[in-house]
């Protein structure tokens, strides 16, 4: 009993009790005035910069307004909803959100595999220059969308760039298409730059999650008579799950709403226009506003915060559902 | 187990060692070759990237870096990064630093519900329009101000990994410092940020990282050239002189360089700052 009270008079928050002054609250014994002052532009920062625009976007949804300054604008309702869901050709609808669909789902898939196998690789003890793949694989990641978007320019550039010389020389193709200015070959290509930018992150987390695996319970298993596959499926991959669950968040969450590569490289054209990129160029100009890949007249800021809550919803329905699917999974394995 | 045993083991899943190694060059090459190949063709000519587009460069010539930083305000564009990145991770640090501590110490009521507010930050959608509204109605649309006023800011990572990270700090620390009269301000300058430097390090490395590499907000938010970044500047670049690769790759690795360099001396900061906000969170 001496020893718990000993320990409360430390604790900043009963040490009111002390009886210096009657305060229930304060800042240990720094002044409370100080402390929340100091505080206060932040908050005022994330209020206004963050939380403020983030509810306002669907309030804006419901206006015409645009991006040019004092123009002026009004009320509409849910005309904004209606052209995208209605007065919208029924094709350019599907195809942005099939588009949108298609990147989140193979980026997601393709990226989480790699990253858990490539994790899997760097994390046996014996390999040498574990450290130096880690690194490399994780690089791009550090480049940002600029470098590499101009770096899957160069490679998949035509005449001279490597992919097209390899499909000619070594794939025997006469007449390789420009890969990123194909209607077919273009939309892959961003997938894959998107996979190539970000595998390094879902790696990271996942050693983290394999680091956090008991050795001994491999070498129990091995002496057991387990293989190396029998030791993944029964000790690795029911262990690892929780940093499953949270790339799997991440990287759909994120493709979901990415545009960035799809801006740099293709600028939505060529059938790469997902929603993220429809509400970026829409809002702000530029090819890709619409699903074919074309600009649309003017900023139309209202009709494009009506397309990023749409997404809004998309992103909120499927995070939903795929952390209940995982939950699921993990109860059953 | 001694080191006898682990040789068998070892011998028995030759194979699958075999395998490990296979796969890691592989990724190695399909990691390692984009950035090698752009590397090199910036070293080239284009004369002679043209005759020989894969083969390894022959002239060494850094004249393509030469003629991309004088053609395309590339000072220009490093000096604008560079006041972005400093001004906007050192005050995104501060604030940010100064919300948590209170947090992680518990100092007011309803600390739990401020950290859940910024928590929010991770799912909320950005707002992208309304700040625009916002910028566009401040006057600050085109502005270095405005612009270092969207890339700044409190991240929910940030306040996460700081009140994490400074619930580790004893708060005897705290008592002494007041009783020796050590102000707020100066104990958190003098003895919570120096104690926290590996938390700071992390966090920093990425805001810098973030705030360089930024691509979408300084499209949005710069039109004239002279307020350009580096990544806008590069984008602009790319664009003007599609046709000429070795330039473009010049252009890329301008960019790269400080990044790289950054990379090589901070990896394990990095690291850990990326693991805070995908592990734990």
């Amino acid at each position: 009993m001496p020893e718990t009270i000993e320990q409360n008079t430390r604790g900043p928050m009963t040490a009111a009790g002390r009886g210096k002054k009657a305060r229930s609250w304060h800042g240990g014994q720094f002044p409370y005035s100080v402390i929340l002052l100091c505080m206060l532009p932040g908050i005022l920062h994330y209020l206004v910069f963050r939380l403020i625009p983030s509810g306002a976007t669907a309030f804006l949804s419901f206006t015409n307004i645009s991006g040019l300054p004092n123009a002026a604008w009004k009320w509409i309702g849910f005309d904004n909803y209606r052209e995208f869901f209605v007065l919208q050709n029924v094709r350019d609808l599907k195809n942005t959100l099939a588009r949108t669909g298609v990147f989140a789902v193979s980026v997601t898939l393709i990226q989480n595999a790699l990253a858990l196998l490539v994790a899997i690789v760097v994390s046996q003890k014996f390999l040498r220059g574990r450290s130096l793949f880690r690194a490399v694989y994780f690089m791009p990641v550090i480049l940002g969308t600029a470098v590499v978007a101009t770096i899957w320019k160069l490679l998949f550039s035509t005449p001279t760039g490597p992919v097209f010389l390899f499909m000619q020389s070594v794939l025997g193709i006469e007449a390789p298409p420009a890969v990123l200015s194909s209607y077919t070959y273009a939309f892959p290509a961003v997938i894959a730059a998107q996979i190539w930018q970000n595998m390094g992150y879902s790696m990271v987390i996942f050693i983290a999650g394999l680091q956090s695996i008991a050795q001994e319970l491999y070498e129990a298993a091995n002496i057991d008579g387990a293989g190396k596959w029998q030791s993944f499926r029964r000790i690795t991959f029911p262990l690892i799950w929780p940093a499953l669950t949270v790339n799997a968040l991440l990287s759909i969450i994120g493709s979901l709403q990415s545009f960035e590569l799809i801006m740099t490289i293709t600028r939505g054209s060529f059938n790469t226009a997902t929603l993220g990129m429809r509400v970026f160029a829409t809002a702000f100009g530029g090819t890709g506003a619409t699903a074919s890949g074309a600009a649309v007249a003017g900023m139309r800021q209202g009709y494009a915060a009506a397309q990023s809550m749409v997404l809004f919803v998309v992103v909120l329905v499927v995070t939903i559902i795929s952390q209940i699917l995982m939950r699921k999974a993990e109860v059953e394995q | 187990m001694d080191s006898q045993d682990k040789k068998v083991i070892h011998q028995k899943n030759r194979p699958f060692l075999a395998a490990c190694y296979l796969l890691a060059v592989v990724f190695l090459f399909l990691y390692l070759f984009p950035l090698f190949f752009s590397f090199n063709t910036s070293l080239k000519t284009s004369r002679e990237y043209l005759l020989n587009p894969i083969g390894l460069t022959q002239s060494w010539s850094f004249d393509n870096y030469i003629t991309a930083w004088t053609r395309a305000r590339f000072g220009s564009y490093i000096s604008n990064s560079i006041l972005y990145t400093a001004v906007c991770t050192v005050i995104s640090l501060l604030l940010s630093v100064l919300i948590a501590f209170p947090i992680a110490r518990r100092f007011f009521p309803g600390s739990r519900a401020v950290y859940n507010i910024f928590l929010c930050g991770l799912f909320l959608p950005s707002g992208t329009i309304p700040l625009f509204q916002i910028i566009l109605n401040m006057g600050l649309h085109n502005t270095r101000l405005g612009y270092m006023l969207i890339m700044t800011g409190v991240s929910s990572t940030s306040v996460f990994f700081f009140t994490g990270y400074f619930k580790s700090i004893p708060k005897d620390m705290d008592e002494a410092a007041v009783i020796e009269g050590c102000g707020y301000l100066r104990y958190i300058f003098k003895i919570l940020i120096p104690l926290s430097k590996p938390a700071i390090a992390s966090m920093g490395v990425l805001s810098m990282i973030g705030v360089w590499n930024d691509i979408v907000s300084s499209t949005i938010y710069l039109t004239s050239e002279s307020n350009f970044n580096i990544t806008r500047g590069l984008t602009v670049f790319t664009g003007q002189y599609s046709s000429d690769w070795t330039l473009t790759a010049a252009g890329l690795f301008i960019v790269a360089a400080p990044l790289i360099l950054i990379y090589v001396f901070c990896q394990r900061y990095i690291v850990d700052g990326v693991m805070a906000g995908g592990v734990k969170g």
